[in-house]
């Protein structure tokens, strides 16, 4: 399909990743297509085997996946860009050309999807409504025992609840937790 | 003459086709923390409002450990979308020293006492012990339900 386009020159086709790396190494292409679903070495590999070599193609990932934490797994490790497999002609060429001349392209919903998931990770700490009932009871010095009773909880997973609350606040014990209540005003 | 393309979707499919089922190719190359989120990715944000914390972001466990623990959640998942009616699902996956705990909380109507005996409850069960961990389930009406799970890591 490539070879249509007088501007390319397709250089090698590999079967799978090994394949791939022995290629790039020879004919140092300037932009690779990577598809990820390769038997053996899949495509994650060979990107992140190229990175930490000497090449330096661009490398555009070509996948059926567009999750954004997939895209997000792919941006770190190393690739310059992404495309969904079953993107028209037109839309690839300017993607190759893209990577090639400024050294990255996402589509855009793509970049939208990446944007709003890193917004998620900065979004302050929040505890579950559960959590919150489980340190209202600690703070009133109710021992795990009682606050599995009054919560209907196993004592093993209010202490669970209890290791999770101090991991999500930082906090190192059950004192540091109730100063850290009062602090924010819950109790 | 085929194209690279045609040629690595031909090859794409004949993988898929043996390995469907066996490993989620996310779990493999990213991990549980990333295939979890990819689950949630697809549950629908009307219909319910999933969240998941963790400490175990870098981490990578056994890949016999990834992958139980990966059906746990997908497991329980199914269980809250069919039966539950939650509004709220919060999925913690959190290492504590030497023990990994999973919990998967939901606000839902609770479950009633004889759903520990479907399978969904009993495969978890089943898979948790073949990590050798603990499994607790506690449920009240109303309450919603809450699954922990504890592995030693």
């Amino acid at each position: 399909m490539l070879k249509a386009f007088s501007q390319l020159k397709v250089v090698g086709q590999a079967a799978h990743g090994a394949e791939a790396l022995e290629l790039i190494a020879e004919y140092l292409p300037d932009v690779v297509l990577l598809d990820i679903e390769m038997p053996e070495v899949d495509g994650f590999m060979v990107l992140k085997k190229l990175r930490k070599s000497n090449l330096n193609a661009k490398v555009l990932v070509l996948t059926m996946h567009h999750s954004a934490t997939f895209i997000k797994n792919i941006v770190a490790a190393g690739a310059d860009g992404y495309l969904k497999k079953d993107s028209d002609q037109e839309v690839l060429l300017n993607a190759i050309e893209q990577v090639h001349k400024t050294g990255a392209y996402y589509p855009p919903e793509t970049t939208h999807l990446v944007l709003e998931s890193l917004k998620e990770k900065n979004k302050p700490v929040e505890v579950t409504p559960r959590e919150k009932e489980v340190i209202l009871l600690i703070v009133e010095g109710l021992t795990t025992k009682d606050i599995a009773e009054r919560l209907f909880l196993s004592k093993h997973t209010v202490e669970s609840h209890r290791q999770n609350i101090l991991l999500k606040l930082e906090v190192k014990n059950s004192a540091e937790l109730v100063k850290y209540a009062l602090k924010k005003g819950w109790a | 003459m085929e194209s690279a393309l045609e040629t690595l979707d031909k090859t794409t499919q004949q993988v898929r086709q043996i390995s469907h089922n066996l490993m989620p190719g996310e779990l493999v190359r990213f991990g549980l923390v990333a295939a979890i989120n990819t689950l949630l990715e697809n549950v629908n944000e009307e219909e319910i409002n999933a969240q998941f914390h963790t400490n175990q972001e870098e981490e990578r466990l056994e890949p016999l450990k990834e992958i139980q623990l990966y059906r746990i959640v997908q497991e329980a998942l199914q269980n809250i979308l069919k039966h539950a009616q939650a509004k709220n699902l919060f999925i913690h996956l959190n290492k504590h020293k030497d023990q990994l705990s999973l919990m998967i909380e939901d606000d839902g109507k609770g479950m009633p006492e004889s759903a520990g005996e479907g399978m969904g409850l009993k495969n978890i069960k089943q898979r948790v012990q073949l990590l050798k961990g603990i499994f607790t389930v506690d449920s009240s009406p109303e309450r919603g339900t809450v699954l922990n799970v504890q592995i030693p890591v």
